[in-house]
């Protein structure tokens, strides 16, 4: 995880060469987290990639698929709260469930807790 | 879940925690109006450092005078270089400064300079005119962001935090990044679930730095979703506008710049480069450089004007220095901080001026001596802010907005 962050931080060359995972409020930065072909990469279930092997795991229910991205990208399980709210993503797009673990993975990778941590 | 309901959601968080970058400052009393009164700053930066003895400062008579004859202008008395015969004729509007001696001739030293007004310092970093002026001027609940350059990078934001660091965006109005990957509908939905990371998040740690994360995705969000993203859309302009400016990355530029001003924006930054003419100097400026500064420089002026708004717009013009009187072996012009001419016009400042005299070679100034610091007062007495202002660096010392420069009277006169 943490080489994968780095090739934020080398893409996006700061005037100040703060470390850049020390979020500084830069929308320039933010976009590129957002939108980047890097981000577009990493949050596309393809075949051959962690998430593909997480949502297409056939052993795994809905939750235990949730768990799973919560352990990789942050080192821990999502509280109640946070499950209650992938349910309700996941029973509001029925049959879209691949794309909702998308969504919480792209959510994940882009959240304060995780980009402060690496 | 709608932007709208997405949005209201997110303002029910935890208010805007303070600016990445520790600052305090204190504003005379009428900052406040400051920010709503469409004050703004276009800078035109010719990186490289433009020989300003062969555009703005002509020495015909000497030896190292170069091949280029001035020109009378719409300014009595004022003459500059016959190449630049559009901004001849609006001469009456801006003003020049050629007694500007800085001691900073190489690139980056004298990029740092002319653009914070301090030398460079391995303890501070220094904001950038763009950075201070955003801060200044900018209206915090703005969607654009304050400050944009153009073509370009600029000098960042130094201790006034990345809040205040420029948007780059390319002539053509591109912003890398701007476009998501997935639908409206799709992002807005990952912008909930975000949130509710964040949230979570935000509870547990005490500093203002995972609060500033939300606050700074809030202004991306409405950035990329705003209908003021338009204004970087040059193209939408008239064919004979753009024609007027120039269909060229500076042209563009300008025309985006004067855009950006109408929407709010009260610094942009126009980059146009490859000054560092040490080869064939004469004919880069006659055949290239400056014909397109003419148009470009002439369409802005007169179309601000036309549109009155130049009152409330400085514009200047510079480089990090200007370069020798003396003509190399290659036809070129070196560094050459000594004696060098700026321009800068709008605002408050009074056009048809030529401030400051120098040598009959060109080598030195003999008049007062003006400084970057010099003219940053100047361009904030122009837009109307307080020279008492000051911000705080991380260190806790505070900094005065032109590092004590001293107002440049004859443009105010």
């Amino acid at each position: 995880k943490s080489a994968w962050l780095q090739q934020f931080v080398h893409s996006f060359g700061t005037e100040e060469n703060n470390e850049a995972s020390t979020f500084n409020g830069a929308i320039p930065q933010s976009l590129m987290m957002m939108n980047g072909d890097l981000m577009r990469q990493a949050t596309v279930a393809e075949k051959g990639t962690f998430l593909h092997r997480v949502a297409y795991h056939h052993q795994w229910n809905d939750r235990v698929k949730i768990k799973h991205l919560y352990l990789a990208a942050l080192g821990r399980q999502p509280t109640r709260g946070e499950m209650r709210q992938t349910e309700q993503a996941q029973r509001s797009r029925t049959g879209e469930t691949v794309a909702v673990l998308e969504d919480v993975w792209w959510a994940l990778l882009n959240s304060n807790e995780f980009i402060i941590n690496h | 879940m709608n932007r709208r309901h997405f949005m209201k959601h997110l303002a029910g968080q935890s208010a805007l925690a303070g600016a990445a970058g520790a600052f305090a400052q204190t504003m005379a009393a009428n900052a406040q109006a400051l920010k709503k009164s469409g004050k703004a700053c276009i800078l035109m930066w010719m990186g490289g450092g433009p020989s300003t003895m062969d555009i703005w400062d002509l020495k015909p008579g000497a030896a190292t005078g170069g091949e280029f004859k001035p020109i009378q202008t719409a300014a009595p008395g004022v003459e500059i270089c016959e190449h630049m015969p559009m901004t001849a004729k609006i001469m009456d509007k801006i003003s020049i400064i050629r007694s500007m001696s800085t001691r900073e001739a190489d690139h980056n030293r004298g990029r740092y300079y002319m653009h914070t007004g301090y030398v460079p310092n391995p303890n501070v970093t220094h904001p950038s005119y763009g950075s201070v002026l955003a801060k200044t001027l900018g209206d915090p609940t703005a969607t654009l962001p304050p400050f944009v350059s153009v073509g370009g990078g600029s000098v960042g934001p130094g201790f006034l935090g990345m809040g205040y660091a420029p948007l780059v965006v390319n002539s053509n109005g591109q912003i890398r990044n701007i476009k998501g990957f997935v639908d409206q509908d799709r992002l807005m939905q990952r912008m909930w679930l975000l949130d509710g990371v964040e949230k979570k998040f935000i509870g547990d740690r005490r500093g203002g730095l995972a609060s500033d994360h939300q606050s700074v995705l809030k202004k991306t969000l409405s950035l990329m979703t705003s209908n003021q993203m338009e204004a970087f859309r040059v193209q939408q302009e008239d064919p004979a506008t753009l024609e007027r400016y120039g269909e060229d990355g500076f042209g563009r530029g300008l025309l985006m710049a004067r855009r950006l001003v109408q929407e709010g924006v009260p610094f942009v930054e126009v980059n146009y480069g490859g000054w560092d003419n040490h080869q064939g100097i004469f004919p880069t400026l006659k055949d290239t450089k400056l014909p397109l500064i003419d148009r470009g420089i002439s369409a802005l002026v007169e179309d601000l004007s036309a549109r009155g708004m130049l009152e409330n717009t400085v514009v200047m013009w510079m480089g990090e220095f200007s370069r020798t009187p003396r003509i190399n072996a290659e036809s070129g012009r070196d560094h050459w901080a000594r004696a060098w001419s700026v321009m800068a016009g709008g605002g408050s400042i009074k056009g048809g001026r030529a401030v400051g005299t120098t040598s009959a070679d060109g080598t030195s100034v003999t008049s007062d001596p003006y400084s970057a610091e010099d003219l940053m007062a100047s361009v904030c007495q122009g837009l109307g802010i307080s020279l008492k202002t000051t911000f705080t660096s991380k260190t806790g010392r505070p900094m005065k907005i032109a590092n004590g420069g001293k107002v440049i009277n004859e443009l105010f006169s």
